[in-house]
């Protein structure tokens, strides 16, 4: 059964690049995985060479790190189907069967193939530290990929109770055995991660059991009907993740603060992670925008057909999490760093800012194909994004947090100088587009 | 109210629309027939200014649709194929949106919202419910509702009858023909012939990409004692026995 099914799948991908596009795309991505192991290679070796040895070692640590958020950030772009739809109830399939052709399946997909060769050529050009690479890649690898299934449990619609439990244990055990394996402090950012997502998940399922009979759902839909809309199950789920995440975050700046010897960190070091956690916020607003609620986005278009309209309501849907988010922040920087809340300020604005205009520009810019894509399963786009995100997560770490700092005022100006020119300008014709088919006309 | 004037559109090779032109004013409830892909739901999304012309002119309320800004789009109420609910909302909560959308004030709002919910559904319970859980029908309703909550001038509905039981087609019926007198306009796209001749007062025909037939009912129906269904089948020009099945 298990071997007929990977023989389908080699076929049908194979079918897949027969595709023109297809095949450019795959060829593309090769591209990028053998030219980001050279690069990164070649940078780490010169930063060697050059005795920047703490830039030598934020490569490092980004790109382990690059390889663990790579699975997730192809689940939270859209172009996902929730496993448990795959599998007709009529396969003589044991559950677990099912569930370890999953595992397997996420392993030995395309992006991670091209993950092991970026992985391959690292390692082969590292003039330094070479089983340490291997060591702590191939565990990202692995750990970003259960993570992934993980999550993907979590936002699918139904999914079996002993299977949940048995990955989030799965994930302690691997978790608990990296943090005795490893003793370096840049693990700690690792290990607690999953110990607090697989907890997390573990909470928020109670949670989500119990949600509709709960005061936290009749609390909610005290702010009224909109807020139903980020509270649906999956913008809750992902609303969710962004707010574990960020607390985890929180938590990892507290940890480095409290042992600045061995973590190097200070006010800087905290931004940064400051500067890493609005992505599921962020992708929890390009959701929003980019037409998941297709009925909110064609009830204002036909009757009012303003954008100032559709930002009104979108902007209703942001409003609390943007403030939860807002506070929760605040109060950390007001305890830890209180000479720096006016930077602080001003920063997190402009972060926001910024990734409210990406999101929006995005999701005007792109709504469709991906819509479609998501539905039928494809990867190709996902899988696209996740290797465009991988070298921007690197240079985060990688640039001097100095540097970043002179560049946030023009980050906005980047994003509203895109949103004008790309989306704005033709704001009608990708509108067509949406309208186009989700009209579904006969014709 | 709507003027189409040589109209036309293809996809890919395929010519859906023809310079087609169209007419429908004030006072008239106007029924667009024609066969599966005459492009009867192209048409209106073209009208809704939902997709791209390519060729022709669109005027509504004596406007190019494509100028539409928001004070001359709440000036028509539109149930479409897609029917655009929010599946979140419950019944009643996304017609309060829709009511925000127009700005309706709130006495006005809760008393439309209540008539129509106590006019179209017999049962309030259902409709506690988030739109996802309703039936084919009962997501029509509530789209229609929507699109009259603000008594638009114009009426735009791409089969409003499909999925419905006989008696809230009935009831929808008997709105639309009180609705669409005086200076409003219904223009209604539907292949129910049924509940066609008990509503329209016009009647368009688009056969081939060209509106064939534009003109009252009773003109359409002049040589076939009032039976819609005989006229339409005789204007269409059906070949109904070219072939073989004899294996049946």
């Amino acid at each position: 059964m298990i071997s007929l099914y990977f023989q389908k799948s080699l076929i049908t991908w194979l079918r897949g690049l027969k595709s023109g596009k297809n095949l450019l795309s795959f060829l593309g991505q090769l591209l990028l995985a053998v030219g980001y192991g050279f690069l990164f290679s070649t940078l780490m070796n010169e930063a060697w060479a050059a005795e920047r040895f703490s830039a030598f070692d934020r490569l490092f640590y980004a790109t382990v790190n690059g390889l663990l958020l790579l699975p997730l950030l192809a689940l939270i772009f859209p172009a996902y189907t929730p496993y448990v739809t795959k599998w007709s109830v009529y396969l003589p399939m044991k559950r677990w069967q099912r569930f370890m052709v999953d595992v397997i399946e996420l392993l030995i997909c395309q992006r991670n193939m091209f993950c092991l060769l970026f992985v391959g050529i690292f390692g082969l050009r590292l003039d330094l530290y070479q089983s340490e690479w291997w060591l702590m890649s191939g565990t990202a690898i692995v750990l970003g990929n259960l993570l992934r299934l993980q999550v993907a449990q979590a936002l699918a619609v139904t999914y079996r109770p002993w299977v949940y439990a048995s990955m989030v244990l799965l994930l302690l055990l691997v978790a608990a055995f990296e943090w005795i394996l490893f003793s370096a402090p840049n693990q700690m950012v690792m290990t607690p991660a999953f110990a607090i997502g697989g907890l997390g998940l573990l909470i928020f399922r109670y949670v989500e059991n119990n949600y509709r009979k709960s005061i936290l759902s009749r609390w909610t839909m005290s702010f009224g009907p909109l807020l139903k809309l980020h509270t649906n199950k999956k913008m809750r789920r992902l609303l969710l993740m962004a707010y574990l995440l960020r607390i985890y975050f929180l938590g990892m700046a507290v940890v480095q603060l409290r042992n600045p010897d061995s973590s190097g960190a200070g006010v800087y070091s905290v931004l940064m992670w400051m500067f890493v956690v609005p992505m599921p916020l962020f992708t929890y607003f390009y959701l929003n925008f980019w037409g998941n609620w297709r009925g909110l986005f064609q009830a204002v278009e036909l009757r009012s057909g303003s954008i100032r309209e559709f930002w009104r309501v979108q902007l209703n849907i942001m409003r609390w999490p943007l403030l939860i988010d807002f506070v929760l922040v605040a109060v950390f920087m007001v305890f830890c760093f209180p000479e720096k809340i006016v930077a602080f300020l001003l920063y997190y604005g402009l972060v926001v800012l910024m990734f409210i205009l990406l999101s929006l520009a995005g999701s005007l810019h792109l709504p469709m194909p991906y819509l479609e894509k998501m539905k039928t399963g494809k990867k190709m786009v996902s899988m696209r994004l996740s290797l465009a995100c991988f070298p921007i997560c690197a240079s985060v770490y990688a640039i001097q947090w100095s540097w970043w700092l002179a560049f946030l005022p023009l980050l906005p100006l980047v994003g509203l100088v895109f949103y004008l020119r790309d989306v704005a300008a033709n704001y009608p014709k990708y509108r067509y587009k949406v309208i186009w088919v989700t009209g579904n006309p006969e014709v | 109210m709507i003027s189409v004037k040589g109209l036309s559109q293809q996809f890919g090779q395929q010519v859906v629309l023809d310079q087609l032109d169209l007419e429908v004013g004030a006072g008239q409830i106007f029924g667009l027939l024609g066969k599966n892909g005459a492009g009867k739901s192209t048409l209106i999304n073209l009208i809704l200014d939902l997709i791209q012309r390519q060729e022709g002119e669109v005027n509504v309320f004596g406007k190019d649709v494509r100028a539409f800004v928001a004070a001359d789009k709440r000036r028509w109420g539109v149930v479409g194929q897609d029917l655009g609910l929010i599946e979140e909302f419950t019944a009643r909560e996304f017609l309060e949106f829709v009511a925000k959308i127009y700005s309706m004030d709130g006495p006005t709002q809760k008393e439309r919202i209540n008539d129509l919910i106590a006019y179209f559904f017999e049962d309030e319970n259902p409709l506690k419910k988030s739109i996802s859980s309703y039936s084919t029908g009962m997501r029509k309703k509530v789209a229609f509702c929507a699109a009259v909550l603000n008594t638009p001038d114009l009426l735009i509905l791409d089969e409003p009858f499909s999925g419905l039981d006989i008696l809230a087609a009935e009831k929808m019926i008997r709105f639309i023909k009180k609705y669409g007198t005086g200076q409003r306009a219904v223009l209604v796209s539907s292949h129910d012939l049924s509940y066609l001749e008990k509503l329209v007062s016009h009647i368009g025909l688009l056969d081939n990409g060209q509106m064939t037939f534009s003109g009252t009912f009773d003109e359409f129906t002049a040589n076939f004692k009032g039976q819609l269904d005989e006229a339409l089948l005789s204007k269409l020009e059906t070949e109904m026995t070219s072939t073989n099945l004899s294996w049946i």
